[in-house]
């Protein structure tokens, strides 16, 4: 057979069998067709299960030869084969409907074509050949738009298996791990691009756009936004603001946002000297005379030094005096902790280095029960506020620092 | 006991709803909320949005999850029986010639095609009620827009609708605190908001029923259900219960968390918690019965289980069924008194069936190769839109065509499927190897895709009716469709091409083929599915098939609550439409209720 016979035998193969057209004129088979039109969605199916693989072990072994030489494995994934695309291209070709049937001509077809021309050419099959010589066939047939007319068919059926073993590759894990996909995964917010990224593509002012929840970010460069003393008119004396971190050696007053916030999420990082005690209050007010007679407390503490670390219920990331924070999480002192607090609602939760520790509903029985255990029960207003300040314990003694300080606003529930 | 067998149901409901999408759902969660005993019947078979196969990927599915006919948009996709083609339920085209060809989108399942849609939602505005006033061309609708606003704010508040208020031309804004904020823009977004914002084409966040955060259980329930204490407490219960947009997963594969709007997420739930509900599924309507008085009092359906003919009673009908089904429905119920079908004195039932028209674009943008690894899941696309801008050029007759178009577009780093690596051999020139791995890593993410939907004028080419010969699997003549464009929405089509060309230049991208021209440029008939008008609503009886209640003038006791009801196709995408008249016709039916008249 040679090579126009050949191909005429693809091309009459890819039309051979049923042509369905969407909602064709007429009646469309009540035939259920490959897996019907309610398969179950919930299972993992395996080629093979649903239809048999034709391809015979010859087949297969050339699939996989010219796979590979389309996606061979490098240094960030597998190989084509080795991503299951032997097995995809035989479940395709094998498969009831209409365009596998039509793929099933054409790839079979171009199959015979290959070992055809390899024996011509160097007296082999194709998958026996040395790789040179195996892609001094495929540049012939690589590129439709300036292949030689008469391996015009032989282009069209590489260009077709080329798109099966890249769909078969790239639809899977490791073709989505090639790419550095990273979705598919719940995430608790959407904040788009990194601000940075659309900077560098000039894509930072927007006449419209959505108005999305924002982060603000709290500590800039040398100055604190949005920060100011708790009882002092402006930044009080003793905190220093220095390429983003904000720290005190000794007691000094306490810091407050200028903003309320009810609903929020507080992100920032902290570094406790050694022996030292400080704390983040939140939705605290001027209900009293000091925040924390009003606003719950995130505790920042040298846990190992530091008086309060004896008790769970106020050592580092424990909501101060009512709920504890477990053992093993905070670094030792003069080290960066990372800390997260969410307000939603009546829902408080205390993050440490990636880890939730406190998980709390203001309000609950459970919550007001502890409160009246506590040294808060004195205070009625105590945790009580919808909004309130975000403050930084400055008047506890020892060094501490933040940096990477930021707050957004949660939409109100 | 609300799901209910062809022997289990009642014979004393309030009001039987045929179809329990968008528009059935509507309208029985409307009616139930508010004491009317209500009994759905849907074709298809039972359907949970717990079914929906979220996180599911590729290679799980037979053939990489790839388009079949009995899965066309792949096989995570919610729809269940559906698609292109229904099996044993065939329909017919009067003509093979291409361009009268229309493609009919249908699913046999609870929810119907609200499961599988693209929850864009965005209101019709002043103008899209008096389109004939406007340029003489089509049909005025009976109401206006203040007529349906005030169920559109109840909608939105309902089934959660994120978006912003921009005040543009003809884009109505929403009452404050109705909508949710929008989802974070993609890079592709930002570059095309740019790109096209030089060209003077606005880009504005897009309408989606998506929960970007979750809806006030505590306001909202007071505003839609005044004085409605159980309404009010069941509706906050099922607002409780559902769950924000967890940025992740296709919206089309549906949504367990129910986070975006299906009628068996949003309508459903509530309604059965009423105890007013049953629905009967598996239940294949295709006869309007009549009682005495020139009255309906019932429907006559097919159980599918037992593929025995089965009846149904109540004092109101509401066909729901989608708006060809409805047709259908009403062109099969035929008798001595109505031989040319239910409720067609005027003649009109299955004329001015109308799609939207769609023409598409995609471009390789090399500013946007080699981005580094981003989650670009997002809310599933779309979060912005440009809303038809040149409504002073149409106006002045520069355009040479009479309505308007507005653009959907996406890109980014979706996950990678079947297509990733395809056909790029415009750009690779043919390279495979490791070159070919090179260039895939290069161009993944680098395209964005342009969509235009535009209004058809409703004509008196574009139609159904009932064939004489072909019955489907259950003995029930089918439709038989005739359609054909006008040159208002061919010329629309182009100048969807052009405009895309433009920005597409504008963003320094190329275009594998170019601009398309001619019937290339527009999309088939009813492929957008956008199916809408069949049974249009209208002021006199003669030329219309309901009023502006979408009651049907001849039978007292009869509505549609679908999309047949619609005079004109704007642009905006129908189903807040048809979900806000839903509720429009429930209210009146249970007025009506009151005083004693149905």
């Amino acid at each position: 057979m040679d090579r126009r016979t050949t191909l005429k035998w693809v091309l009459a193969a890819s039309t051979a069998g049923p042509l369905l057209r969407p909602g064709g004129v007429g009646a469309f088979s009540a035939a259920k067709l490959g897996y019907g039109s309610d398969p179950d969605l919930s299972l993992n199916y395996h080629a093979g299960e649903l239809w048999p693989l034709t391809l015979t072990p010859a087949q297969r072994r050339l699939a996989a030869t010219l796979s590979d030489l389309i996606i061979p494995a490098d240094d960030r994934s597998p190989s084509a084969s080795a991503a299951g695309v032997v097995d995809f291209i035989d479940e395709w070709v094998s498969a009831p409907y209409p365009d596998c049937l039509r793929d099933r001509g054409i790839v079979l077809g171009g199959f015979t074509w290959l070992d055809l021309e390899a024996g011509q050419r160097f007296g082999q099959d194709f998958a026996d050949l040395a790789p040179a010589a195996q892609t001094s066939i495929l540049d012939d047939i690589c590129d439709a738009a300036r292949v030689a007319a008469s391996l015009r068919d032989a282009a069209q059926f590489f260009a077709r298996y080329r798109d099966l073993t890249a769909g078969g590759f790239y639809a899977s894990p490791f073709g989505r791990t090639d790419l550095g996909y990273i979705g598919n995964q719940p995430q608790a917010s959407f904040d788009g691009p990194p601000r940075a990224l659309l900077v560098s593509l000039g894509l930072d002012a927007q006449p419209l756009g959505p108005r999305v929840v924002r982060w603000h970010e709290l500590l800039v460069g040398s100055t604190a936004p949005g920060l100011r003393g708790w009882n002092t008119p402006g930044f009080p004396a003793g905190w220093r603001v220095e390429d983003g971190v904000l720290s005190k050696e000794d007691p000094v007053h306490d810091l407050v946002t200028l903003q309320t916030f009810g609903n929020f999420e507080l992100e920032l990082e902290w570094k406790i000297g050694k022996g030292g005690n400080s704390g983040i209050f939140y939705r605290a007010t001027r209900a009293y005379d000091h925040l924390y007679w009003s606003g719950p407390e995130y505790q920042i503490l040298d846990d190992a030094n530091a008086p309060d670390g004896r008790n769970r219920l106020t050592a580092a990331a424990s909501a101060y005096g009512l709920y504890a924070a477990p053992v093993g999480v905070v670094r030792p002192f003069d080290q960066w902790n990372e800390t997260r607090i969410v307000a939603d609602g009546t829902h408080v939760e205390h993050w440490l280095n990636g880890r939730k520790v406190v998980d709390y509903e203001l309000k609950s029985a459970d919550w007001t029960s502890r409160v009246a255990a506590s040294k808060f029960a004195a205070y009625p207003q105590y945790g009580l506020a919808k909004a309130g300040f975000i403050g930084l314990q400055g008047d506890h003694s020892g060094a501490v620092a933040f940096r990477r300080m930021r707050i957004r606003e949660l939409p109100s529930v | 006991m609300p799901f209910v067998t062809a022997d289990t149901q009642q014979s004393d409901y309030d009001v039987i709803v045929v179809g329990s999408g968008a528009g059935g759902g509507q309208a029985a969660y409307a009616l139930c909320m508010d004491g009317a005993k209500v009994l759905m019947l849907e074709a298809g078979r039972h359907y949970a949005y717990t079914e929906a196969p979220m996180f599911r990927t590729p290679e799980l599915a037979p053939l990489r999850g790839a388009s079949t006919p009995g899965k066309p948009y792949g096989y995570f996709d919610a729809t269940v029986d559906g698609g292109w083609s229904v099996p044993g339920e065939p329909y017919v085209r009067a003509s093979e010639d291409e361009a009268g060809r229309f493609d009919w989108w249908r699913a046999r399942m609870l929810g119907g095609r609200s499961n599988h849609w693209g929850r864009i939602s965005l209101r019709n505005g002043p103008y899209d009620f008096k389109p004939y006033s406007r340029d003489g061309l089509g049909f005025d609708w009976p109401i206006g827009y203040e007529d349906v606003a005030p169920y559109y704010d109840k909608v939105e508040m309902l089934i959660g609708v994120y978006g912003t208020n921009e005040g543009l031309e003809n884009t109505p804004n929403s009452p404050a605190d109705c909508l949710l904020p929008p989802p974070a823009r993609l890079v592709s977004d930002h570059l095309i908001a740019q790109r096209a914002g030089r060209l003077g084409i606005p880009a504005i966040p897009a309408h989606r029923a998506v929960l970007t955060r979750a809806l006030d259980h505590e306001r909202v329930p007071a505003l839609l259900h005044p004085g409605n204490a159980r309404a009010q407490s069941i509706l906050a219960e099922d607002m409780r219960r559902r769950t924000p947009c967890l940025w992740a997963t296709p919206c089309g594969h549906g949504c367990s968390i129910r986070a975006n709007y299906q009628s068996t997420t949003v309508h459903l739930p509530p309604a059965l918690m009423t105890g007013n509900l049953d629905i009967l599924t598996d239940a294949m309507v295709h006869e309007v019965t009549m009682g005495s008085g020139g009255r309906a009092n019932g429907v006559n359906f097919i159980d599918r289980l037992s593929g025995r003919q089965r009846h149904a009673t109540a004092r109101v009908v509401i066909l729901a069924a989608s708006a060809c089904e409805s047709a259908r429905i009403l062109l099969n119920s035929t008798s001595a008194r109505f031989p040319q079908g239910l409720a067609n004195s005027s003649g009109k039932v299955g004329r001015y069936v109308m799609d939207t028209v769609g023409s598409s674009m995609q471009g390789q943008i090399p500013l946007l190769e080699n981005l580094p690894p981003l989650n670009e899941d997002g809310a599933d696309g779309h979060a912005l839109y440009v809303p038809w801008w040149l409504y002073p050029e149409q106006r002045a007759g520069k355009l040479g065509f009479a309505r308007g178009y507005h653009i959907e577009f996406g890109g980014g780093k979706r996950m990678p499927g079947l297509g990733t690596g395809a056909g790029l051999e415009w750009l690779t020139g043919g390279s495979y190897g490791t070159k070919f791995k090179e260039d895939v890593r290069r161009y993944y993410g680098s395209f964005v895709g342009f969509d235009g939907r535009g209004e058809m004028i409703p004509n008196e080419h574009s139609f159904c009716e009932i064939d004489p010969v072909v019955k489907d699997r259950w003995g029930i003549p089918v439709l038989r469709f005739h359609w054909q464009w006008s040159d208002h929405e061919r010329r629309q089509a182009a100048h969807m091409q052009t405009t895309f060309a433009a920005i597409i230049d504008a963003m320094g991208g190329r275009t594998r083929k170019g601009i398309k021209t001619g019937a290339d440029a527009i999309a088939t008939g009813g492929s957008i599915i956008h199916e809408v008008g069949g049974a249009i609503m209208g002021a006199d009886a003669k030329t219309s098939v309901t009023n502006r209640w979408c009651q049907t003038w001849d039978v007292d006791n009869l509505f549609i609550a679908d999309g047949a009801v619609f005079a004109s196709n704007a642009d905006k995408n129908p189903t807040l439409t048809i979900m806000a008249l839903a509720w429009r016709a429930a209210d009146h039916i249970l007025e009506r209720f009151k005083r004693k008249e149905l």
